[in-house]
């Protein structure tokens, strides 16, 4: 297996591009209950917690870039075998492949339950999953560039959701933040890693680096896009815990999605349906990017064709959320996968850096002893 | 494609005279178009040969047949070519090459024991004369369009774009009926992949018949399963010459009164000639207009029908009564209601287009009035329902291009179905489906939501939005053209101060 | 090849589609307007709920229809009321939810937790407490009006809201209301006048139960005390003495009140701030900026002198209604100021439980401070 990838020059991307795949896989589900998980954590100072959480991604991607630059042109595949040789390191390849998948089909099944609960509860989870997955398998046969387009088009088409944010926003009352400063260090840090199952995503850069053209234009679209996530879950969570008081936020579940029930226009009423309904444009890309990761990992491993990898997970996708439909399982898949990132995406950088920067060390040094 | 087979075959001459008769007819299986009439001067035998229908008649007689009879010179070849005063004359040896002459108007002449023929082109087209454009029809600007003739389009190109730089290339397409196709395109402007690209094309369609440029185009399209043209069929040759000007390919095929524009992006579809003759401002707003009618004819009847079929709760309650009351009693579901009145609406479209114009606005006001009418007194329609569904088949009309507007309407079908089945769901799949499914388009290989992905931010006030023309210094970026600016932008960045 | 493939994967689910999502196509729905609760007669411990719905139907032209039934739940009456009709009904237009006196002073949280859970139904409905039973003002609104009484309702109250004269209160506000600690929430009452329902009053609650009522005037002071009104029409009755001086016509005049009546178009905002967290003492600053409209005698406002004594004299009248208005909440112990909810945002740790609110709140002092500013006085002077 080589460590460097070999990119057809057709492929490349510009690094601006960035910005919309690492912020469209970042949004997905996680955001629609976000601000209640938060809030159980850390009260009031939930925003303390997710500007932590924040600038510890921002540092954790810094990390991830450096790893990056100490080969030519390698993504996590190549780096983990050349550090820990061809087994280990196809080993812990597959363990991200994997991690991908769980988290692919987290975001399938738990879609496919809020649609039932706000919008079809008779919905056969099956006719749901077969649609999501009709659009993931469409889109992932296009390749990179298309599934790229796909994130930025999709990024562009559902920020509008925003301003509909505005008219809840009007009605926050500020004491439900008074009096501030109360949550201590460890509740604010528990606050912080209640946020990881939204934030994470961002490990995609260690896939799609070795495609990017511009790799000295690298860190200000991920910063940005970072930035830009940790900011939208910020204004969310600010609108939803001075919107309901703690009580309700408590027990509302999706709580970010209630917000659109207040907003009415003339012609058209309870935008929560219409919301709900768009949701599927920001929780697509978000899967057909893990979709691709994970046909692309199986490609660098073991050389199984992308297409072949495509349609057996969607297979078994498919299976998967017609089985997982009770709240509480559904429940536990986030959460699996929620500890499963905090680990991989959160913490294995870390490590994964000395080892590099020693391996690296060791091998200028032999590299001069066998010149001298 | 003659010199190919010249190594392959012999030469047919010298032949006496009547055996050449005889052999033409043989061939022609005694044909009485052929017409060979031999004469018999100095002691020569000359064959003149052609088709009637197809040549100059006059031409032939008076600087052809009338110089050869009445000279005392003795004709050889050599002399022929020299002295008729008609050009273009050339030499021909084969058979297959006199026949193939003969089926697109040369008219030959053959002197006994010479080593060939010598033919001279002299081809009578019918042809219409020029009219005006029917469905792009525009209400400021030129008004002219193309027409079936090869020679009249070059024409109205040539007039339109005097410069040395345009290439007129020509291929023969079709290998039963070959038929010209030009492609045309601006040496210093146009994109050389692009050119490259589309001449390689059209050289592989292996065909035996090319019907129409429309035809044509659906052979050298990126994908052909799609729903959406991807090239750009247009009357108008203001429209085509603008396009040259930007850098873009144009094709002309031989008896289509219609030519092909590459590469052409999804926007390009809904950009008329008349947003540039508009004050910007106007234009501007025409063409954002047409974005928004597109996109209301493709979801507006199916919102209608998700909402009532699924999600009452989301219309408002003033609404939802008079909805309610003109929906009580209708025996369909929403769906079918939908899908017959958008039937209905089709087949009074499809009746008006197969009529001559007067009859068709007739059938056009008692279709739509008087059915509509008595569709909802009988009570089989909602009355608010015929609103939404005229609203979204006017909008379907706004779209510059007939074949755009044609993809728009069809689109509205599996909407509708989709919205019938899984409500908003199902249209937000659909949604999301012709997304992708325009992302994954290409035309000449240059991305169809161009600029919008990948990114182009210079190229939208060409797309989205029109700015004054002094503004708009560059070509489209997009699809890469050879020159990228139309005029110097210090023109366009002057100021000035208050005067005064 | 790949194409065919996914047509037909596509024609598949097609097929497999048809069948899986129930439609309710509107006309087969009997569309909740208005719904009733009271608590039943007959049943102990059951509820009546009167429903006011919609029907779509090409035989009649009255789209308008009062249902009733009862149940242990919400859902169960429903049912039992779909049993009299056709139509199968549906709560997601509920536009107006009343609930009668006797079920209000019981608690109605259990209904308006239903309410919340059921993601069809509206969380901008407004909520209203019958003063006799919900019943009797839908059924003999109905029968006096010639409109739909439930929109006819909605439409009293929502005016009232949009001119800012009440707090406007759906079920989302009050569900907060009642969640924020030291808060507690009022909602408009409906009664009969001769047979005519009116909006009459404000309802106070004890969290979730009805304890007593105050009078509309006192519900445009809550609202002025929690929100920025823009342009709210009232009403203020002042002395006429001190301005005996200045009236015009005197004359003429044959008014012998002792007072003065204005009519105001009022604007305004507030501010609360804790002036002694340990002792709870609020401090509340109200703007005012006020255009007159009319008044009961004429006034000749020529000078800044008359004006002047208007300004205070109005302050002074806005600042005792507020006096009066706490001394009479606190005498019930419920607090939809909100007082509360400010002692507990400035309070240290931030912790406070209803219990204790209910202890402290009628021993809490609150000093009005109200400022007037006399805009204009309409085209004449």
């Amino acid at each position: 297996m080589d460590i460097n990838v070999k990119v057809k020059s057709n492929l490349g991307v510009r690094a601006f591009y960035l910005f919309f795949i690492i912020s469209s896989l970042q949004l997905g589900v996680g955001i629609m209950g976000a601000p209640r998980i938060i809030f159980m954590e850390a009260r009031q100072d939930s925003w303390i917690s997710i500007i932590i959480a924040t600038i510890y991604i921002i540092i954790v991607i810094f990390v991830m870039y450096l790893i990056l630059k100490q080969y030519e042109n390698a993504d996590i595949f190549g780096i983990q075998v050349d550090i820990f040789g061809t087994w280990l390191g196809k080993m812990l390849g597959t363990v991200y492949i994997i991690y991908f998948a769980a988290t692919l089909l987290s975001v399938l099944i738990t879609y496919t339950e809020v649609v039932k609960i706000f919008i079809f509860p008779e919905l056969s989870p099956f006719v749901m999953g077969l649609l999501l997955i009709l659009l993931i398998t469409y889109s992932v046969l296009g390749g990179l560039r298309i599934i790229i387009g796909i994130s930025f088009l999709f990024f562009l088409l559902t920020h509008w959701l925003l301003f509909l944010l505005i008219e809840p926003a009007l009605e926050i009352d500020i004491t439900h933040f008074q009096p501030a400063f109360q949550a201590s260090f460890t509740e604010l840090l528990k606050g912080a890693k209640a946020t990881n199952y939204t934030f994470i995503g961002f490990e995609i850069l260690f896939f799609v680096y070795p495609f990017i053209e511009n790799k000295e234009k690298v860190k200000l679209p991920v910063f940005l896009a970072v930035f830009w996530t940790g900011l939208l879950v910020l204004i969310t969570t600010v609108i939803a815990i001075g919107f309901y008081s703690p009580d309700q936020l408590e027990r509302r579940e999706w709580s970010v999605l209630n917000l659109f029930k207040v907003q009415s226009f003339s012609f058209i009423e309870r935008l929560d349906y219409v919301v709900v309904a768009e949701w599927m444009m920001v929780i697509t890309p978000n899967m057909i990017l893990l979709m691709w990761g994970v046909t692309y990992g199986m490609k660098r491993l073991y050389k199984v064709p992308q297409k072949t990898t495509l349609y057996i997970v969607s297979f078994f996708l498919l299976v998967g959320c017609t089985f997982i439909d009770q709240h509480f399982q559904i429940q536990k898949v986030i959460n699996g996968v929620a500890q499963f990132g905090f680990w991989i995406a959160y913490v294995y950088p870390f490590l994964l850096l000395p080892l590099i920067l020693l391996k690296k060390r060791r091998r200028k040094r032999r590299g001069d002893e066998n010149s001298a | 494609m003659r010199k190919k087979r010249k190594q392959q075959l012999n030469s047919l001459f010298p032949i006496t005279v009547e055996k050449l008769e005889q052999l033409m007819n043989e061939r022609f299986e005694n044909n009485p178009d052929l017409s060979i009439s031999t004469y018999e001067h100095q002691d020569k035998k000359i064959a003149v040969f052609f088709i009637g229908y197809l040549i100059q008649s006059d031409k032939v007689e008076n600087f052809l047949v009338k110089p050869l009879l009445e000279s005392k010179k003795e004709w050889t070849n050599n002399l022929i070519l020299n002295e008729i005063p008609i050009g273009s004359g050339q030499e021909t040896k084969l058979l297959d090459d006199i026949l193939e002459g003969l089926i697109i108007g040369e008219v030959f002449v053959y002197i006994e024991n010479e080593d060939s023929a010598i033919n001279y082109l002299l081809p009578k087209k019918e042809k219409r004369s020029l009219a005006k454009a029917e469905t792009e029809s525009v209400v400021i600007g030129p008004q002219v369009a193309f027409t079936e003739s090869m020679v009249t389009n070059l024409n109205l190109i040539r007039w339109g774009l005097r410069s040395t730089d345009l290439v007129l290339e020509k291929i023969m397409v079709g290998k039963r009926t070959p038929r010209e196709v030009r492609l045309v395109y601006l040496k210093s402007i146009a994109n050389e992949t692009d050119i490259n690209t589309m001449r390689q094309r059209l050289q592989e369609v292996e065909v035996d018949a090319v019907e129409d440029s429309n035809v044509l185009m659906q052979y050298i399209e990126d994908s052909s399963t799609s729903i959406f043209p991807q090239f750009y069929s247009t009357e108008l040759p203001d429209r085509a010459v603008y396009s040259l000007t930007n850098g873009r390919i144009a094709v002309l095929v031989e008896n289509s009164p219609t030519a092909i524009i590459a590469p052409t992006t999804f926007f390009n579809f809904f950009e008329s000639t008349e947003d540039l003759y508009m004050r910007w401002n106007a234009g501007s707003f025409l063409r954002l207009l047409r974005f928004i009618a597109m996109f209301i004819s493709v979801t507006l009847t199916p919102m209608y029908v998700a909402a009532v079929t699924f999600h009452y709760e989301i219309i408002p309650t003033q609404l939802l009564i008079s909805i309610g009351q003109s929906r009580a009693g209708v025996p369909f579901p929403p769906i079918f209601e939908a899908l017959f009145l958008e039937l209905m609406i089709e087949l009074l479209r499809e009746a008006g287009a197969r009529l001559p114009t007067k009859v068709g606005q007739t059938i056009g006001i008692v279709g739509g009035v008087v059915i509509g009418t008595a569709a909802v007194q009988a009570g089989i329609t909602s009355n608010i329902l015929i609103i939404f569904i005229t609203i979204s088949a006017l909008a379907s009309f706004t779209a510059p291009s007939y074949l755009m507007g044609t993809s728009i309407r069809v689109l509205r079908f599996p909407m509708i179905i989709l919205a019938g089945i899984l409500g908003i769901i199902g249209i937000m799949f659909g949604i999301c489906f012709m997304l992708i499914h325009l992302l994954k388009l290409t035309s000449l290989g240059r991305p169809y939501l161009s600029p919008i992905y990948p990114l182009r931010l210079e190229d939208f006030n060409k797309v989205l939005f029109r700015l004054p023309q002094n503004y708009q210094w560059k070509r489209f970026t997009s699809f890469r053209p050879k020159d990228l600016t139309r005029f110097s932008k210090n023109k366009a960045a002057e100021k000035k101060d208050i005067d005064e | 090849m790949l194409n065919r493939i996914l047509i037909n994967l596509i024609i598949i689910s097609f097929i497999l589609f048809t069948g899986c999502v129930q439609s309710k196509e509107l006309e087969t729905l009997g569309i909740l307007n208005t719904r009733g609760v009271d608590l039943s007669k007959e049943n102990n411990g059951q509820i009546e709920t009167t429903l006011l719905i919609y029907q779509f139907d090409a035989q009649n032209k009255n789209i308008s229809k009062l249902l009733s039934g009862t149940g242990n739940t919400l859902k169960d009456a429903r049912e039992d009321a779909n049993n009299k009709t056709t139509f199968l009904l549906t709560p997601g237009q509920i536009r107006l939810e009343l609930y009668g006196k006797e079920i209000a002073q019981k608690g109605i949280l259990r209904y308006l937790a239903a309410l919340a859970r059921d993601s069809r139904a509206s969380d901008t409905m407004l909520l209203a407490i019958s003063d006799t039973t919900a019943k009797d003002v839908l059924m003999k609104g109905q029968s006096q009006t010639e409109i739909n009484v439930g929109q006819f309702l909605h439409g009293v109250i929502d005016t009232e809201y949009n001119e800012d004269s009440l707090l406007r209160i759906d079920l989302q506000t009050f569900s907060h209301m009642f969640a924020d600690i030291g808060h507690d929430p009022i909602l408009p009452i409906i009664s009969l006048e001769n047979d005519l329902p009116k909006l009459s009053a404000m309802a106070v609650f004890q969290d979730d139960k009805y304890v007593d009522k105050i009078s509309l005037d006192d519900g445009f002071l809550l609202n002025l005390f929690q929100n920025r009104v823009s342009s709210a029409p009232v009403e203020l009755t002042i002395p006429r003495e001190p301005f005996k001086k200045y009236e015009q016509y005197k004359e003429i005049s044959k008014n012998k009140e002792e007072e003065l009546h204005i009519r105001v178009l009022l604007k305004g905002k507030s501010k609360t701030k804790m002036t002694n967290v340990q002792e709870q003492h609020f401090k509340t600053d109200i703007d005012l900026d006020i255009e007159i409209q009319e008044f009961s005698q004429l006034l000749n406002i020529e000078n800044g002198h008359v004006a002047d004594l208007l300004k205070k004299e109005i302050a002074k009248e806005i600042e005792q209604q507020y006096d009066t208005l706490l001394n009479k909440l606190q005498e019930i112990n419920a607090d939809p100021f909100g007082f509360g909810n400010i002692y507990r945002s400035n309070k240290k740790d931030g912790k406070l439980t209803k219990k204790e609110w209910r202890e402290k709140f009628p021993e809490i002092k609150v000093d009005f401070n109200v400022k007037v500013r006399l805009l204009n006085y309409g085209t004449t002077q």
